[in-house]
C-alpha cells in the first residue's frame, strides 16, 4: 500500500506544481495579491508532498519491502539500519528524489522566511524554485521512479544489498552534505533570476542571499572534502583525489561558487560587478545540474551509455534551457546593469577580488575542459582519448599556486586604494618568511613546484598571522586587555573578516597536505606469519591472522606490528580482507572487499591494504604506502568549516 | 586609467592561461599518463598501437592464472566478442576483479602481449550499487 | 486497483486544492505595504557603518595612509548622511 502512496505523492506534487505555475502566472498578469497567496500555498503543498514521498521511500527501505524495485536493488535483509537509510541516495532514482527532498526543504525555508519580505522579488523567486521542482518531479515521476514495483516475474526473498564500498560512515554523510551544498545554490540562482526579471539588479537580491550562500558554500566545501576522505579510507589506492569525472563534477561548482562568494561582497559593499555576479551564479547552478548529470548518467565512462539512459538528454537539455533563459534575460536587461561605481585603483581590494574571481573561473574551465575532453575527442576523431590525473595536475598546479599567492596578497589590500608604503610595511615580513621557507626547502633538497608551494605557504601564513597580530596589538594600545581577550573581542567585532582569514588558513593547511603528495612511497610484498619486512625506516611484522564473522560479512584480519628504527613498536595495523554477501550460496555473488588500516600522524600516514591471502601457507599479501602530510588536508577542512561558522555567527547589533 | 590597467591584466592572464591549457593538451605529460588513447580489444589488435594506452574489455571466463609462488602475479585474457588479448599484471588487484568483470587496463602492447601496470574494474558510477544485474535476484536461483 | 486508492487520491487532492484556493475566496486583500523600503535603507545604513568600522580598523593597523583614510571616510560619511535623510523622508 505504502509504495502506492509514495507514487501518488509524487504525482500529486507534480500536478500541484503545474497549478502553482498557473496561479503565479495569474498573479503576474492581474497583480491580485490573493493569487500570490494561493501560489505561495501551492508551492508549500508541492514541497510537502515531495518530502512525504521521500519519507515513504525511507520507510520502505527500513522495512525492507522488496516489492519496490529500488529497495530490492540497494538493500538486503542483513544491511545494517544506518546503511538502509543511506541506500536512499545510493541509486539513481533515490538520489534524484533526495535532490528534490532537499530542494523542497530549502523551498519551505525560503517561503516562510521571506513571507512578508522582498515583495517584488518573491513571486519570481517562487516561480523559479517551483520550476526546478517541476523538472525533478517530471524525472522522478516518469523517468526514474523510485517507487516502481519489482518485475512481476520475480519473487524477491532478499534484496541485492548495498555496495560494500558505500557501507562506510563517511559515505553516509558525504552525499547529503554535498547535496545540501549543490541544491542550495538553487536559491541564490532563483533570486538572481528574479532580480533579472524585475529589472532590479541593485545589491538588494545579494543582501537577501549572502548568508544563505555562505551556509551552502560551507556544506559544499565539507562535502567535497568528505568525498576525498571517503576515497582515502575506502578505495585503497592511497590518495584522496583522482580527478575522475564524479569528483570534478563536485569541484567545478565549488570553484565558481567560491568566486561568487567573494564577488558578492564587492556588490554588497560597493555596488560593482552586477552582471558578473549574475553570470557566476548562473554558471554555478548550471554546473550543479551538470554535476548531477555527470554522476548520474555515466556519460563519461562511454559516450554510448549516453544514449542508453534517457536521463542524459533530459539533464543536458535542462542545463541548456537554463543557460539560454538566463543569458537571454541578461542580454535583455543589459541597460539596467549600469552602476556608477568604478574601480579606482589597481591595488584595491575590489580589483584583488576581481582577479581572484578570474583565476577561479579559469581553473574551473581547465577542469571542465579535461572532464569533457574524452567525449569531444571521441566525437571529433573517433578515438577516445582519456584524460588522467597527471593532466589535471599539470594544468592546475601552477594556476592553483598563483591563487595561493593571491590568498596572501588579498588581506593587505584595502577598499579603493592601497598605498605603496602600506604595501612595503605589510609585505616585508611575509616575504622574508617566504624566502626563509624557500631557502629551507632548497637546503632539504626539494625542487620544482614543491619548493614554490612551501615558500608560498610560508608567505601566506605569515600574512594571515600578521593580520591577527596587528589587530590584537592595535586593540591593546587602546584598551588594556590581555592577548586572549583582545583576540576574542577583535574576532567578535569583525566576524566575517577574521572568519574569512581562518578559512584561508584552512586552505593553506590543505596546500601543505597537497604538497606532501610529492613524497609518497609505496611497497607491495608477501609475508609469512612471524616474518619481518623492511620499508624505509620501518619494519613490518606479521603477527596474527584472525577470522571473524560479522552480521553482513566475513573478515580475515591481519595483525601487523610497525617498528621504527629505534626498535620500538609504534602501532599495530589491522587491515582486513572481507567477503560481503558471504552467505550467498552462489560463490560468484560473494563480494570481496579490502578494509584499510591507517596510522595517521601529523607528519605522515602509514596506509596498509590487505590485498590477498594464501590460507594454507599463511601468507598475506600486503601493500604499504607512506603518505606524508595527508593529515593536514583534513585539518584544513576542519579549520575551513570552523572559520565559516565564525563568519556566519549572527551579529549582535 | 585603473580600469584599463585591470582590464589589460585580466585579458593578459586569460590569454596566458588559455595558451597554457592548450599547450598541456597538445603536449601532455612526458611519461604519457596524462592523456592516453582508450581502445577496445578490436581496435588495439587492428592498430597494433605501441604507445601507452588504456584498454577496455571483459576478463575471459576461466582465463585468470595466478602464480602459485607470488599471488600478486596474474595473467589473463581480455576479451571483446571473439577477439582477445593476453594481459600480464603484477600488483594488487581490485576486489571486484574476477571472470567476466568489465575492466580497464593501462600499459603497453608489445608483440602480442599487453603489459599492464594499472588495473581498474569499471563501474558506471561508484555510487551505483548495481553489482549484480537485475535478473540476478530471481528466487529460483538463490 | 482497489476502491480505496482512488478515494484516498481524491481526498488528498481536495484537501490540497482547498488549502490553495482558500485565499482566493476571501475578499481581495491589498498587497501588503512595502514596508521594506525603510528596512532596506536601514540595512544599507548598517552596511555603511560596518564599512566605516572596517576602514578604521584598517587604518589603525597601518594599511592606509592618512590621506586615503580621510578621503574614504568622507565618502562613506556622506553616503550615510544621504541614507539617513532618505530614511527620514520615507518614514515621515
Amino acid at each position: 500500500m505504502i509504495p502506492v502512496f509514495g507514487g501518488l505523492s509524487l504525482s500529486l506534487a507534480l500536478g500541484l506544481s503545474f497549478i502553482a505555475f498557473i496561479i503565479l502566472f495569474l498573479f503576474i498578469r492581474t497583480g491580485d495579491y490573493r493569487f500570490y497567496l494561493a501560489g505561495w500555498r501551492s508551492v508549500v503543498m508541492v514541497s510537502l508532498f515531495s518530502i512525504l514521498a521521500t519519507l515513504l521511500l525511507l520507510n520502505e527501505l527500513i522495512q525492507s519491502n522488496f516489492d519496490v524495485d529500488y529497495v530490492a536493488h540497494y538493500t538486503s535483509l542483513e544491511t545494517p539500519l544506518l546503511y538502509k537509510v543511506t541506500a536512499l541516495w545510493a541509486g539513481q532514482a533515490g538520489s534524484l528524489l533526495f535532490w528534490l527532498f532537499i530542494l523542497s526543504i530549502y523551498c519551505l525555508i525560503v517561503l516562510f522566511q521571506n513571507r512578508n519580505k522582498y515583495t517584488q522579488l518573491m513571486p519570481w523567486v517562487i516561480l523559479v524554485l517551483v520550476s526546478i521542482q517541476f523538472f525533478f518531479l517530471i524525472i522522478t515521476n516518469f523517468v526514474a521512479n523510485p517507487f516502481s514495483p519489482t518485475d512481476v516475474n520475480f519473487i524477491v526473498a532478499n534484496g541485492n544489498g548495498l555496495n560494500p564500498l558505500l557501507q562506510n560512515l563517511t559515505m553516509s554523510i558525504h552525499p547529503p552534505t554535498l547535496y545540501l551544498g549543490y541544491v542550495g545554490f538553487s536559491v541564490p540562482f532563483a533570486f538572481a533570476i528574479a532580480a533579472l526579471i524585475t529589472g532590479d539588479t541593485s545589491p538588494l537580491w545579494i543582501r537577501s542571499i549572502r548568508r544563505w550562500t555562505l551556509i551552502v558554500w560551507m556544506f559544499q566545501s565539507a562535502g567535497v572534502i568528505l568525498g576525498g576522505w571517503w576515497a582515502y579510507q575506502e578505495l585503497g589506492w592511497g590518495g584522496y583525489w583522482a580527478w575522475d569525472p564524479v569528483e570534478n563534477a563536485s569541484f567545478m561548482p565549488w570553484l565558481t561558487g567560491t568566486a561568487f562568494l567573494h564577488s558578492i561582497i564587492i556588490q554588497e559593499k560597493k555596488d560593482m560587478l552586477r552582471i558578473w555576479n549574475i553570470v557566476l551564479i548562473v554558471l554555478t547552478f548550471s554546473l550543479c545540474i551538470f554535476g548531477t548529470f555527470l554522476t548520474r548518467s555515466g556519460v563519461m565512462s562511454s559516450v554510448h551509455s549516453f544514449t542508453a539512459s534517457n536521463l542524459g538528454p533530459l539533464f543536458l537539455g535542462y542545463v541548456f534551457f537554463n543557460l539560454f533563459i538566463s543569458f537571454g534575460l541578461i542580454i535583455y536587461r543589459k541597460s539596467d546593469f549600469k552602476s556608477k561605481r568604478r574601480i579606482k585603483s589597481f591595488t584595491s581590494r575590489e580589483s584583488g577580488f576581481l582577479f581572484n574571481n578570474v583565476i577561479f573561473v579559469i581553473i574551473c574551465f581547465a577542469v571542465f575542459w579535461g572532464t569533457i575532453f574524452p567525449v569531444i575527442s571521441e566525437a571529433v576523431t573517433g578515438t577516445k582519448i582519456t584524460v588522467g590525473a597527471p593532466f589535471f595536475n599539470q594544468v592546475t598546479i601552477p594556476i592553483g599556486l598563483f591563487l595561493l599567492f593571491m590568498t596572501g596578497v588579498g588581506p593587505i589590500l584595502v577598499w579603493r586604494r592601497t598605498s605603496k608604503q602600506a604595501f612595503i610595511r605589510n609585505f616585508s615580513l611575509p616575504i622574508a618568511f617566504g624566502l626563509v621557507s624557500l631557502l629551507g626547502g632548497i637546503i632539504i633538497g626539494m625542487s620544482g613546484y614543491v619548493i614554490i608551494s612551501f615558500a608560498l605557504i610560508g608567505f601566506v601564513t605569515a600574512v594571515i598571522l600578521e593580520e591577527f597580530i596587528r589587530g590584537i596589538r592595535s586593540r591593546r594600545k587602546v584598551q588594556n586587555e590581555t592577548v586572549i581577550t583582545a583576540l576574542i573581542s577583535m574576532v567578535r567585532k569583525n566576524r566575517s573578516r577574521y572568519g574569512g582569514y581562518i578559512v584561508h588558513l584552512g586552505i593553506v593547511f590543505m596546500f601543505v597536505g597537497f604538497t606532501g603528495r610529492a613524497f609518497n612511497q609505496e611497497l607491495e610484498f608477501s609475508i609469512k606469519k612471524g616474518q619481518f619486512q623492511k620499508f624505509g625506516s620501518y619494519q613490518f611484522e606479521f603477527i596474527s591472522l584472525q577470522e571473524l564473522e560479522r552480521p553482513n560479512h566475513f573478515a580475515w584480519v591481519a595483525g601487523l606490528n610497525v617498528w621504527n628504527d629505534q626498535n620500538e613498536i609504534i602501532t599495530r595495523l589491522s587491515p582486513e580482507k572481507r567477503i560481503y554477501f558471504h552467505r550467498d550460496p552462489n560463490p560468484d555473488r560473494r563480494q570481496p572487499h579490502s578494509e584499510l588500516s591507517i596510522f595517521s600522524t601529523v607528519f605522515k600516514d602509514i596506509y596498509s591494504i590487505f590485498s590477498g591471502i594464501d590460507i594454507e601457507q599463511e601468507i598475506a599479501y600486503i601493500k604499504i604506502m607512506i603518505n606524508p602530510l595527508v593529515w593536514w588536508v583534513w585539518l584544513g577542512g576542519w579549520v575551513l568549516v570552523a572559520g565559516t561558522l565564525i563568519a556566519l555567527w549572527p551579529h549582535k547589533e | 586609467m585603473a580600469r584599463h590597467k585591470i582590464l589589460i591584466a585580466i585579458i593578459g592572464i586569460s590569454i596566458i592561461t588559455a595558451f597554457w591549457i592548450t599547450y598541456v593538451t597538445l603536449n601532455p605529460d612526458q611519461n604519457g599518463t596524462g592523456m592516453m588513447k582508450f581502445l577496445s580489444v578490436y581496435e588495439l589488435r587492428a592498430t597494433q598501437e605501441s604507445s601507452r594506452v588504456r584498454l577496455g574489455g571483459k576478463v575471459a571466463t576461466g582465463s585468470i592464472i595466478i602464480s602459485a609462488t607470488d599471488k600478486l602475479d596474474a595473467s589473463f585474457d581480455l576479451a571483446q566478442g571473439e577477439a582477445s588479448i593476453p594481459v600480464k599484471f603484477y600488483g594488487t588487484r581490485p576486489d571486484l576483479f574476477k571472470d567476466d568483470a568489465e575492466i580497464i587496463v593501462e600499459g603497453n602492447y608489445h608483440s602480442g602481449m599487453f603489459n599492464a601496470d594499472q588495473l581498474q574494474v569499471k563501474c558506471a558510477s561508484r555510487y551505483e550499487g548495481t553489482l549484480r544485474d537485475e535478473s540476478s535476484y530471481n528466487l529460483d536461483e538463490l | 486497483m482497489d476502491l480505496f486508492t482512488p478515494l484516498i487520491i481524491i481526498f488528498f487532492f481536495t484537501i490540497g486544492i482547498m488549502f490553495i484556493v482558500q485565499p482566493l475566496i476571501e475578499s481581495p486583500g491589498a498587497m501588503p505595504q512595502p514596508v521594506f523600503d525603510v528596512d532596506e535603507l536601514k540595512r544599507k545604513k548598517q552596511i555603511l557603518y560596518r564599512q566605516i568600522k572596517e576602514l578604521e580598523t584598517d587604518f589603525s593597523v597601518g594599511k592606509l595612509s592618512q590621506e586615503d583614510y580621510q578621503k574614504s571616510r568622507d565618502i562613506l560619511k556622506r553616503n550615510v548622511s544621504d541614507i539617513i535623510q532618505q530614511i527620514r523622508h520615507t518614514s515621515s
